[in-house]
């Protein structure tokens, strides 16, 4: 309970700024986006009329999503952005779901220093599983260093990466459907007139503040709007666990947080990004 | 240091309690029309009773922020030498969290009660009927999350010791809180209307979905004034 809200950031210099990251979400990261392709890869080796259950696995998320953007993108850009939303709808599900995951590599170690610590090594301090202390000499120290298995989604920069992205992908496509000069006069709202003197002075009309304040506000509540779902579901069972001692319940909060409420919220962001794009569209 | 603990409780008290309030609410509503279209369409239970909990999850949203702002504040723990004032901050941080999600809850029942209705007529557009209520319920949300937002930003700040200082951050969590309350309920009255429209047109749902996204950032900016208020009062005053 007391590691609750204790931040464990690591540190680089480079060009002589200090940039801080969470260490265990990158590690995440990397972990989850290599299931992924190693998943593609499996995939795309024995691909047949009929299809194998990775294969219709597979083959059934594609169609679901093809659906949704061809209806609300029309065929030609809904066929361009699937890829897109496909990645982001996978990337986003495996995050969210593999905090279900054990930390076997912790358990092993520790059952490892348990034994050693039995045998009489020197490097163990083990007075109950909670205090556990390995000397980093041993060698299985770093299984029991290894990070928390945490949603890489938890941690805010992960999704205001996601969602700048995406306003980055719908403003460029809304720039080249419409034309700059279109774009812009999209920023202005009707009752403004844009034609002669009043060009010069569109930097007066208040509507031009409000529609970026709500681009803006878009994106910043798209991305919290995954953070406070995944890091709230996550705090509920970290806190309700360690109230009962971890008895059972947390295997149904885990299946709520953890299983349903990651495919809602990977879902309602896909879909969030498909009707931003698709609101450049008009 | 003493003063600092009463706050938080205190504040943790009213975020989970009037955090509750509309998503409670929110969640009834979609049990009763899914109820109401049970009768209508005994045959569709499954589909009802799955799609009931789908919706009646995601608005359940409003409440959990509510929830994790409130844990946060029971389980705080001030640090040595820290400055009394940061008990108004807490306090603050419960009441935006807790306003803030009334709207949202109200307004996240009112798209997944429509969608029961439209099941109840026509169970074959239960698909389509979903989408556009799990859409339409996200972004009703938004409220409810700058109200976390705000929070979450008072639960981190270094208070200030100037008197004027702390009573303008105690403005800005009613404003930020108050503020929340009716685009909540706009936000959920446009996405209830869509979501019926669609049901008896479900061919014409690109259009339908995009027109509500427009209506319901316009009904928003009145959210986006109370969080420019808010954090103006929390940074700049």
């Amino acid at each position: 309970m007391d590691e609750l809200g204790v931040v464990k950031l690591a540190e680089i210099a480079l060009f002589g700024n200090v940039f801080s990251y969470h260490k265990s979400m990158i590690i995440m990261t990397w972990i989850v986006m290599a299931i992924l392709v190693l998943m593609a890869i499996i995939t795309r080796k024995k691909i047949n009329l009929i299809p194998s259950r990775i294969q219709s696995l597979f083959e059934l998320i594609i169609e679901f999503l093809d659906d949704i953007t061809v209806s609300t993108l029309g065929k030609k850009d809904g066929r361009k952005f699937l890829p897109l939303i496909c990645a982001v709808f996978m990337f986003i599900l495996l995050s969210n779901w593999i905090s279900i995951l054990p930390n076997i590599f912790r358990f092993f170690g520790a059952v490892i220093a348990a034994g050693a610590n039995m045998f009489g090594s020197e490097l163990v301090t083990f007075t109950s599983w909670a205090t556990l202390e390995v000397d980093p000499s041993a060698w299985y120290s770093f299984l029991i260093k290894f990070p928390n298995i945490e949603e890489p989604t938890k941690f805010l920069a992960t999704d205001l990466g996601l969602s700048i992205m995406i306003l980055i992908i719908a403003h460029t496509y809304g720039i080249r459907q419409n034309g700059i000069g279109n774009y812009l006069k999209g920023y202005m709202g009707d009752v403004w007139p844009t034609t002669g003197f009043w060009k010069f002075i569109f930097f007066l009309n208040p509507f031009l503040y409000m529609n970026i304040l709500g681009e803006i506000s878009n994106t910043v509540s798209h991305a919290f709007r995954l953070f406070g779902n995944i890091f709230g579901g996550g705090m509920i069972v970290v806190i309700v666990s360690s109230l009962i001692h971890s008895v059972i319940v947390p295997v149904g909060l885990l299946a709520f947080f953890g299983l349903f409420a990651g495919i809602v919220q990977a879902f309602v962001f896909t879909m969030l990004t498909v009707t931003y794009i698709a609101q450049q569209k008009a | 240091m003493e003063t600092i603990t009463l706050f938080s409780i205190l504040a943790a008290g009213i975020a989970i309690g009037l955090g509750a309030i509309g998503s409670a609410i929110g969640e009834g509503f979609i049990a009763m029309k899914a109820v109401e279209a049970l009768g209508r369409q005994p045959n569709a239970s499954g589909k009802l009773i799955r799609v009931m909990i789908v919706g009646q999850a995601v608005t359940e949203a409003a409440a959990i922020f509510a929830l994790v702002v409130s844990l946060i504040l029971v389980f705080y723990t001030p640090e040595a030498g820290e400055s009394i004032y940061k008990g108004y901050y807490l306090l603050s941080a419960g009441l935006a969290i807790g306003l803030g999600t009334i709207g949202a809850g109200l307004g996240g029942g009112l798209p997944g009660g429509s969608c029961m209705e439209g099941i109840g007529r026509q169970p074959e557009n239960s698909d389509i009927l979903t989408i556009q209520m799990i859409v339409g319920q996200a972004v009703t949300q938004t409220s409810s999350i700058f109200a976390l937002t705000v929070s979450l930003i008072l639960l981190s700040i270094d208070p200030s010791n100037d008197i004027v200082k702390v009573f303008a951050v105690v403005g800005g969590g009613l404003a930020m809180g108050l503020g929340a309350i009716g685009p909540g309920i706009g936000d959920g009255l446009v996405a209830k209307n869509a979501n019926l429209a669609v049901g008896k047109n479900p061919r014409q749902m690109g259009l339908l979905t995009r027109t509500m996204v427009i209506g319901q950032a316009i009904t928003e900016t009145t959210d986006i004034y109370s969080l420019v208020v808010s954090l103006i009062l929390i940074f700049v005053v």
